[in-house]
């Protein structure tokens, strides 16, 4: 090597060693910077992994975030991100933490990335909608829905309002939260009627709307006239289904009775209900780290199930007290 | 064992067409382009622009005939920038579909925000066919097969498509004849997600092709890049969507996620077996396709 080469190497070594140092000090200084202090209305981030418009959990909430937000006025500033994929949460969270003091991430799709980014945000405070109880990180809270739960009340519902005797459930991902409250949902529909049929299918996918409406004709074609979901926008598929086929729908996460002849009843999930809490709590000062449970014993707001016609009040009795034997402890569903 | 049955048996004719029509007119589309010698990975963003602009014209018009034709028009003219990428300016082709895909996904994402959760009115029911849309995508397939086979323009096509450097020596346009194969595609993709958004569906949802325009891309390997046996690649496919969502039905136990694989895996397992069993024959792709797969 000639002299020359040599002091290029050399050269470029030096540049190439100072520009890591200065940018290991740029990021030592960013991580160590104190965050400004908050003045003026608290900011909440709110992270929505599907479309707000979806007339399901992130529909649920995204109306909490607004009647937060309708709440407590100048108190808070809300900002969210909606239709973000798995991929790009922990971007978007991350960019949502850097402005905020809290974080709400809805649904338990987002758990994974909010305890990651958490950690490298020790003063936000984050919150996950479905979350799941796992380890308590010091600055995350997970709210459990329940959903498993309701979705027993909702089968013991199916199975009175189902005149041929067959019930059927659709489920996106297969993934435990989903297939218990698939599970919970023939039970209830099994503990008023035993000898119901009951049809469960999981389309690998919450907003596939060409398959959920195959899975639900798939099960029409074996009788089926109540269908029960969990599904985001491939709920659409689902009503296209039971509209062509005169069949009825048990909706979820908000009582929209009276709206759409296609739905029966309405089971209550209240995903805003927690988005409402979080920020209640964060204005309140007393937001914790927690792992909470909401469900039934969280009241009607959180957890219900609101039937649009067609039982008796003696049925509507049996389904307010399945309601409370579940409170009491004395029908035992699956967790969320 | 009568009541699996009906979950299987029942219907599942007509839902292997649903679940297959709009795949079938991409798959037609995109073995008319590869047999002119242009691979488009672009084909799911043209068929997600398709869908959204069928449904959004569909919705404010009341005509879901205008929102099929328009639902084409967008796919064609989406697949007009990979032709000016790939033909004009002689990019990497997987480069330029791709990007032609994520582009039909952002656009149609933002242009159809404002439609996500409407109705709307669809087409009438078609003796026969059930729908108009079925009849369309069925009819594409002679029509591209006679065409190809016995026009001077599908000869054309075929002639750039084996070698650009022979055909251009005769005298054919190769770069006008690759652009109009590649309008063609994407005229036929963006039909296949009008299909399915103001026929099967009929409502929009981001994303809603699912994939459905990469699996058609490969899809042209399984038919041979012979648009006849387009059809039963897609039934074949959209078969075995509709048996995998019927099986789950039945109670039967199997995971969904294996169930969810059936598809790819018959449709790679038939391609596998048809190599197997010409092997030494000519496989039926152009030859042109060979300088693509090789830059």
């Amino acid at each position: 090597m000639t002299r020359s080469e040599d002091r290029t190497r050399s050269t470029r070594r030096s540049a190439l060693t100072f520009a890591c140092c200065g940018f290991a000090a740029l990021v030592a200084f960013a991580s160590a910077a104190p965050r400004a202090v908050a003045e003026g209305p608290l900011r909440v981030g709110v992270l929505i992994p599907g479309s707000k418009s979806d007339k399901g959990w992130m529909e649920s909430g995204y109306d909490g975030l607004k009647r937060a937000e309708a709440k407590h006025g100048a108190k808070v500033k809300v900002s969210f991100v909606e239709n973000v994929k798995f991929a790009d949460m922990e971007q978007a969270l991350t960019m949502l933490a850097t402005k905020s003091d809290l974080v709400i991430g809805v649904g338990g799709q987002t758990e994974a990335s909010v305890r990651k980014v958490a950690k490298r945000f020790a003063k936000v405070k984050f919150s996950v909608v479905g979350g799941n109880k796992g380890s308590q990180d010091q600055n995350v809270a997970q709210y459990d829905v329940r959903q498993a739960e309701i979705a027993f009340v909702a089968g013991a519902a199916a199975a009175m309002l189902s005149k041929n005797g067959a019930v059927s459930y659709v489920g996106g991902l297969e993934i435990p939260a989903i297939v218990n409250a698939g599970k919970e949902f023939g039970k209830g529909a099994k503990f008023v009627k035993p000898d119901i049929k009951y049809f469960e299918s999981y389309t690998g996918d919450f907003d596939d709307v060409a398959k959920s409406k195959e899975a639900t004709l798939a099960a029409i074609a074996q009788g089926a006239d109540v269908h029960y979901h969990i599904l985001n926008l491939g709920l659409r598929g689902m009503e296209q289904a039971a509209r062509e086929k005169s069949t009825h729908i048990i909706g979820s996460y908000t009582d929209r009775c009276g709206t759409d002849p296609l739905y029966v009843a309405y089971s209550i999930t209240g995903v805003g209900y927690q988005v409402e809490y979080a920020i209640d709590q964060l204005v309140a000062g007393t937001w914790k780290a927690e792992f909470k449970p909401f469900g039934l014993k969280m009241g009607p707001k959180s957890s219900d199930l609101k039937v649009c016609g067609g039982l008796s009040a003696e049925q509507l009795k049996k389904l307010d007290q399945i309601k409370a034997d579940i409170l009491a402890g004395k029908i035992q569903t699956l967790d969320s | 064992m009568s009541g699996a049955w009906d979950a299987l048996a029942g219907g599942f004719a007509a839902a292997a067409m649903r679940s297959a029509t709009p795949l079938l007119l991409a798959l037609v589309g995109e073995t008319v382009r590869q047999r002119a010698g242009v691979i488009d990975l672009g084909t799911e963003g043209e068929m997600l622009v398709g869908a959204a602009a069928a449904f959004a014209v569909t919705s404010t018009s009341g005509s879901p005939a205008l929102g099929l034709a328009v639902g084409a028009v967008a796919g064609g003219a989406l697949s007009l920038l990979h032709a000016l990428l790939c033909v004009r300016l002689r990019c990497n082709q997987f480069a330029s579909g791709l990007c032609v895909a994520m582009l039909g996904y952002g656009l149609s994402a933002f242009a159809g925000a404002g439609f996500v959760g409407q109705s709307i009115d669809t087409f009438a029911p078609v003796r026969w066919f059930g729908t108009p849309t079925v009849a369309l995508a069925l009819a594409a397939v002679p029509a591209s097969a006679v065409a190809l086979a016995w026009t001077r323009f599908g000869l054309a096509l075929r002639a750039v498509g084996e070698s650009t450097e022979a055909a251009r020596a005769s005298g054919l346009r190769v770069e006008w004849l690759q652009t109009v194969a590649v309008g063609i595609g994407g005229l036929a993709a963006g039909a296949g997600g009008a299909a399915l958004s103001i026929d099967y569906a009929q409502t929009w949802a981001e994303g809603m092709t699912r994939g459905r325009g990469l699996v058609a891309v490969g899809l042209v390997i399984v038919a041979r890049w012979n648009p006849v046996l387009t059809l039963p690649a897609a039934l074949l496919f959209g078969g075995a969507e509709a048996l995998a969502l019927r099986v789950q039905s039945t109670g039967a136990t199997a995971s969904s996620h294996l169930l969810h694989m059936l598809p790819y895996a018959t449709s790679l397992g038939v391609f596998i077996l048809t190599c197997l069993r010409r092997r030494g024959a000519a496989t039926g792709a152009p030859a042109g396709l060979a300088a693509v797969l090789n830059r």
